[in-house]
């Protein structure tokens, strides 16, 4: 039976790293999740339902089933017992599937935390705890190879490559060190296994075990490998670790050669002594690998692999013809299909880089052709995620810019042509360079870029002097479209607009005429946008010219947005409309959403048809399979107006639709949910749409926190995105029904949690708000999450008044401290914390002014701790006050003074008068209490004088201050009487 | 048992046609046939039939006697093969290729009225049963189920058509109409078939909202608690789901709790019954996520029997897409119909838009 906690290995996380590599390839063998426990347990309801949701796919479920089962009386108090481990287990899929490696491992950690004490006690949490540290190990792993590579990257000799390189060095170290001691443990736990009968379940645990004991043994040495790495070269050090990493891959390569853990360390060794030097000894472990033969896709990806290592060591040996050629003709036999793998994009670079060696030596037409090989086998490599992605990209760039800059004036249309093109081609290489360069490499590629642009224009201007008669329109009428696509880019709207208009009007009959007039629209749609009127008019009727001359066109599609737009942008519904029904038919549907979107966004907040229009466009949309970008945003404004009308059920339905659905696409970071304002809201919206239909909204409020942790805090607002989410949460938790109440104040209690450090920083309004968020989610969680809730009220609340002690004005008035403060000794007594609660309100009352506020929170919270502390000295202190001041008298009054303090007023006053009744049940309500803790006669005392209190304040007054105040007067006297031995009666009945 | 005193005309037809057949040859006997619930069938010649029983002599010349609630079907001899296929298609809740068979027969080159007979009640029940299930007119269905029940007051069909037509009635919202046939069920059925009456009664009352009184009928059949009595889990069930929607969730999820304690390891069904009944319950208060969970334990562990497990996988495929999983609510429904195409779950399961 498989263990509850025991998930397979980060699944659906994009991992490049080797393990992953192994895992994927090897997967019967690196079933690493996968664990035995208990097989007692089998007959076990809970047991094998736990198991089974993790199986079908629904470990979310697994923590929302063992959070029930605590209090499930048909689970049985063994398994009960185990719950905090196995919940424990249950976040180990969701921690080993965080792209974040250092949130894995923080994760990971915790985990290993959480199940480390009952590993002593249960089998399960035993295997559980081993799977987590193999995790935590591997994630280590991760983030160790990740720094080495960054140390790689860096300039070589600065001191921020030594820094990354010391750092990296160290957490390779650990690294290893975790490896190892997952290594020690399997190695325990199998050799207990040993015996197992074959097809049990402790037999196949054995084997899983021993397929994971090979991958962490060869992570292990792999990290040794990288450890060497770090080291300067030609130093001893590098040397010392390069031999032990070659050695130890080599006995791992032996014990393991029939499998692919120990191909892959056959491969290592081979690169370990790449870096000793010892070419013949890597050329012999490499070329045992490209000698397998290789009939499986799984295989043909290691010799791919060590194909680019002997590529790598022939250049490394100054024989670059020697490094293409073999690898060249491997890679060229591979089956299609199989060149996009993340090991050909590692031969490609490495293919590349050869055929850059061997272009310097070359003649003039050779190099270009082998700088043109290399351009093509780099910009492949650069497509695919791999460790050598990056470089890749960048020595693309750099020879994609070579080949852009033509060293001598063409002399011909063609020359000029191929040339601008040749730039043309270099700029988007530094474009695409740019997305993911650092300083001062983005500098470098800046320029690059500028000298392609500048070569190119120069080109283009070339090829329009040079055209003749005899040359191909299509070309000339390309050349003239590029021409005025460079002028676009570098911002001349005006130009690119008049070159651009002009070769799709007087040369439409070619490919160019098209692309030419949408290049014009958008430039005259800038122009316009900018205030230029002239455009504008330009642009709608170049728009209607495409729209006729290129009818059904991608052209002619961009022509009825542009119309649509323009309508749009000018108020004109019924010219939208216009322009909709003009438009291509299957463009029709998407075209009338963003009608739709436009018209609702411009209506009023509660127009219903708008609503509606927008939601029967999204439906025909959907229905059309129309572009999901327009669909999201529409489906994601119709969510928040349900949202707001308390349809949670639909708002989540639209929210997470398949095909559309914003938090779904922003889960998964395709567009719009890759833009970061767009997915807070989506995600946002999600969280409250799950809560207020009873699930869990972890997954969102994790991803939003990934989100602002990752994305520029310019475009999301940085945490402030966090008291936007709260102050909608907040609007939820009051109008949610009874039953879900719990689910917002917990979703509310992780956003509050969040702005942690943003309250500190806060103005005075917002801080309370929150302080008072906090206590409004302490009346909605169950008791222990209520206090943590009710604490972190009390901490907003201090830090408010301290700073208000401290910064002249920051609270609007003297009588907003004041009101702080009885907040603050509200939340001090609801968290239990009595003692502070007083103190709170005792310093109000130190001034001297009479604070009748202040003396209630001071008679309760006496009240509140004696009962607490079973003292009945607090609970004659809450009626007859406490703390004599230098005039005798108490400062805290107690019930009794001040219900004779609201008699006063109580005939005029009527909330004078409510205090006046509370102050005396109070009083009654405190000696009863103090009874419950006496005996003999003390204790008949304190009844008889609990009873006489309301008794007699029932005959002063038969209403006791209204129907709510009598009955709970009438519920306490019963509680007296029942106390005292006599019938529960109540007051008496002819009265009231 | 209460026996119509005079025989209808129908009636009498009826056993004239099994006289004649009695003084038949002997090769000629042994042709009629019932099939049994649990497998067994007897070969002989039909020479009685009531709402409660038919008899049948055997080849011996033993006549047994065979209670409706155990009979599964009867066959003539003669009959078209067609017919028997109709019925085998009926049985399976392949109502509309019944329908399709049935109409191949051409019912005016039947001289045997007990064949016509059984062909217009499989006709009616079949369309019964679609309209039920939506796929028809209620009000054109109701009809030929009445005829069939007015016109032969002593056929072993007459519990069928009696059942069917409450059925149908109370999926129509017509609870009080619905009551009434099954009370006519009762009326003239065994002591097995009135535990069935009321159960079914039971739930119409609770479909109208009178919770109360259903609680009061299903308190009767289950009285003997006991979890392997399909008829007692029933009315646990159908109790607790009308405690939920009478504001006594704790109560109800107490019965769900019980059924599932009381059901042997080994009896899925049962097993099964008690999740599905807490499943509803939690849906009742609006608990969707424990809803989920409870069906989820039929889905993935007690998934032998397949009305219980079909009805597990019609709510969750529902439920799922409440609680943002609509990939799990698109595979619980595709299960469905490709396990379960013909149940009343299936027929019923919200389809995708």
């Amino acid at each position: 039976m498989a263990d509850s906690g025991a998930v397979a290995h980060n699944r659906g996380v994009p991992d490049h790293s080797l393990a992953a590599a192994i895992r994927r390839t090897f997967a019967p063998l690196a079933l690493v999740g996968v664990a035995v426990c208990c097989a007692s347990a089998q007959d076990s309801v809970p047991e094998r339902f736990v198991d089974a949701l993790d199986d079908a796919g629904h470990p979310d479920l697994v923590a929302a089933y063992l959070e029930r089962a605590a209090d499930d009386p048909l689970v049985s108090d063994d398994f009960k017992a185990a719950i905090p481990w196995r919940l424990a287990a249950a976040r180990l899929g969701a921690a080993s599937q965080r792209r974040d490696p250092q949130r894995r491992r923080d994760e990971l950690e915790q985990i290993v935390g959480a199940l480390g004490p009952y590993a002593q006690s249960s089998e399960g949490a035993a295997s559980a705890l081993l799977d987590a540290e193999e995790r935590l190990a591997v994630t280590l792993a991760d983030l160790a190879h990740r720094e080495a590579i960054e140390a790689n990257r860096e300039e070589s000799g600065s001191p921020a490559e030594r820094n990354r390189r010391t750092t990296a060095r160290r957490r390779l170290e650990e690294a290893r060190a975790a490896l190892q001691g997952v290594e020690s443990q399997i190695v325990a736990v199998r050799e207990r296994l040993k015996g197992a009968r074959p097809g049990s379940p402790e037999h196949r645990r054995r084997r899983d075990l021993g397929a994971r004991l090979g991958v962490v043994r060869l992570l292990a040495g792999r990290m040794l490998y990288e450890q060497a790495e770090t080291y300067p070269a030609n130093t001893q050090e590098r040397q010392q670790v390069a031999k032990q990493a070659a050695e130890e891959l080599y006995e791992l390569y032996n014990k393991y050669s029939k499998l692919g853990v120990g191909l892959y360390a056959h491969l290592y060794e081979g690169r370990a002594y790449r870096l000793l030097g010892d070419a013949q000894l890597a050329t012999a472990a490499l070329e045992d690998l490209t000698a397998q033969p290789a009939e499986t896709p799984e295989l043909r990806k290691i010799v791919s692999l060590a194909q680019a290592e002997l590529a790598a060591l022939a250049l490394d040996q100054g024989a670059p013809q020697r490094a293409l050629d073999k690898p060249a003709d491997w890679l060229e036999s591979l089956p299609r299909g199989e060149t996009e793998s993340m090991e050909a994009a590692t031969l490609k670079y490495r293919l590349g880089l050869a055929a850059l060696a061997t272009a310097e030596s070359a003649g003039e037409t050779d190099a270009r052709r082998l700088r043109r090989d290399a351009r093509d086998w780099l910009g492949e490599s650069a497509r695919v995620a791999s460790e050598v992605q990056a470089d890749a990209r960048r020595r693309w760039t750099e020879v994609t810019a070579t080949l852009g800059l033509a060293s001598e004036p063409p002399e011909s249309f063609d020359d000029a042509f191929a040339a601008a093109k040749e730039a043309i081609a270099a700029m988007a290489a530094a474009d695409a360079a740019l997305a993911d360069a650092r300083q001062p490499q983005r500098e470098e590629l800046r320029t690059q870029r500028r000298d392609s642009r500048a070569a190119a224009y120069t080109a283009l201007r070339a090829a329009g002097q040079l055209v003749g008669a005899g040359d191909d329109a299509e070309s000339v009428a390309e050349a003239r479209y590029l021409l005025a696509y460079l002028d676009w880019d570098s911002g001349e709207q005006a130009a690119a607009a008049e070159r651009a208009e002009d070769v799709a009007r007087s040369q439409s009959a070619t490919d160019a005429g098209p692309k030419a007039a949408r290049l014009a629209m958008a430039a005259l749609e800038q122009l316009a946008r900018g205030g230029d009127s002239a455009a504008s008019g330009r642009l709608i009727e170049l728009a209607q010219f495409t729209a006729d001359r290129w009818p059904g066109s991608p052209a002619a599609e961009a022509a009825a947005t542009v119309r649509l737009s323009e309508a749009l942008r000018a108020g004109d519904f019924a010219a939208a409309n216009a322009a909709l029904a003009a438009a291509p038919a299957d463009r029709r549907v998407g075209l009338a959403l963003r009608v739709a979107l436009a018209r609702y966004e411009s209506a009023a907040d509660n127009d219903a048809p708008a609503r509606q229009q927008l939601r029967s466009a999204l439906e025909e949309a959907a229905d059309a399979g129309a572009e999901a970008t327009l669909m999201a945003s529409a489906a994601l404004r119709l969510a928040t107006a349900l949202l707001e009308q308390g349809d949670a059920a639909s708002a989540l339905s639209l929210l997470t639709d398949s095909a559309y659905g914003p938090a779904k696409l922003s889960l998964e970071g395709r567009p719009p949910g890759n833009d970061p304002p767009f997915a807070l809201a989506a995600l946002g919206a999600a969280a409250r749409a799950r809560v207020l239909t009873g699930g869990g909204a972890a997954e969102e409020l994790d991803a939003i926190r990934e989100l602002l942790a990752t994305a520029p805090a310019e475009s999301t607002g940085g945490d402030a995105a966090w008291l936007r989410l709260a102050a909608a949460l907040a609007g939820d938790l009051d109008r949610a029904p009874q039953r879900w109440r719990s689910g917002v104040a917990t979703a509310l209690s992780v956003a509050l949690e969040e702005l942690n450090d943003y309250q500190a920083e806060s103005d005075w309004n917002t801080r309370l708000w929150i302080a008072q968020t906090w206590l409004a989610v302490s009346e909605s969680l169950p008791a222990e999450a209520a206090e943590r809730a009710a604490s972190a009220a009390c901490d907003t609340l201090a830090g408010l008044i301290d700073k208000a002690q401290s910064q002249t004005g920051y609270a609007p008035s003297p009588t907003s401290v004041l009101a702080a403060r009885l907040r603050l000794a509200e939340c001090q007594r609801r968290g239990g914390d009595h003692a502070a609660a007083l103190e709170t309100a005792a310093a109000m009352l130190a001034g001297g002014r009479v604070l009748l506020e202040a003396q209630q929170a001071a008679a309760l919270a006496l009240q509140e701790w004696g009962v607490a502390e079973r003292d009945p000295t607090k609970l004659e202190q809450a009626i007859a006050g406490a703390r004599p001041g230098d005039d005798g008298k108490n400062v805290i009054w107690g019930w009794s003074k001040l219900a004779a303090i609201a008699s006063r007023y109580a005939a005029s006053d009527p909330a004078r008068r409510e205090l006046y009744f509370e102050a005396w049940r109070h009083v009654a309500e405190s000696r009863y209490q103090s009874a419950l803790l006496a005996d003999g006669s003390l204790r008949d005392e304190q009844l008889d004088k609990a009873a006489a209190t309301i008794l007699a304040l029932h005959r002063q007054s038969p209403d006791l201050g209204g129907q709510a105040s009598r009955s709970r007067f009438e519920a306490l006297l019963k509680q007296i009487q029942q106390a005292a031995g006599d019938p529960p009666i109540g007051l008496p009945a002819n009265s009231g | 048992m209460n026996p119509s005193p005079i025989p209808t005309r129908r009636k009498i037809a009826r056993l004239a046609v099994a006289f004649a057949a009695a003084y038949a040859p002997v090769a000629a006997l042994g042709a009629d046939r019932i099939r049994l619930e649990g497998g067994e069938s007897i070969s002989g010649r039909i020479v009685d039939e009531s709402a409660q029983a038919v008899s049948i002599e055997d080849i011996d010349g033993r006549v047994r006697k065979a209670p409706v609630e155990r009979i599964r079907s009867v066959l003539f001899d003669g009959e078209p093969a067609s017919l028997a296929q109709a019925r085998l298609n009926a049985e399976a809740g392949g109502y509309e290729t019944a329908l399709e068979k049935l109409a191949d027969i051409d019912v005016s080159t039947i001289s045997d009225e007990r064949i016509r007979d059984e062909i217009a009640f499989l006709k009616a029940y079949s369309a019964a049963r679609l309209a039920e299930a939506g796929q028809g007119a209620e009000a054109e269905a109701v009809k030929p189920l009445l005829e069939f029940v007015r016109d032969n007051p002593a056929s072993w069909r007459t519990a069928d058509a009696l059942t069917a037509l409450g059925d149908l009635l109370a999926s129509a919202g017509r609870y009080d109409q619905a009551v009434q046939a099954y009370g006519r069920l009762a009326r003239d059925g065994s002591s097995e078939i009135k535990r069935r009456a009321a159960v079914l009664a039971a739930e119409a009352l609770a479909g109208k909202g009178d919770h109360d009184r259903a609680i009061e009928l299903f308190d009767r059949v289950a009285q003997s608690d006991d979890a392997a009595d399909p008829l007692a889990r029933r009315a646990l069930a159908g109790k607790a789901q009308a405690l939920a929607a009478a504001g006594e969730p704790e109560a109800a999820l107490e019965l769900g709790r019980r059924l599932v304690r009381n059901a042997q390891p080994a009896d899925a069904a049962a097993r099964a019954a008690g999740y599905n009944t807490l499943g509803r319950v939690y849906e009742a208060t609006d608990r969707t996520t424990d809803a989920v969970l409870a069906y989820l334990h039929t889905d993935l562990l007690f998934a032998d029997d397949p009305d219980t497990h079909a009805e597990a996988l019609a709510r969750l495929a529902e439920l799922f897409g409440k609680i943002g999983k609509p990939d799990a609510a698109d595979d619980a429904r595709e299960r469905l119909r490709r396990g379960y195409a013909s149940t009343r779950w299936a027929r019923r399961a919200v389809r995708p838009n």
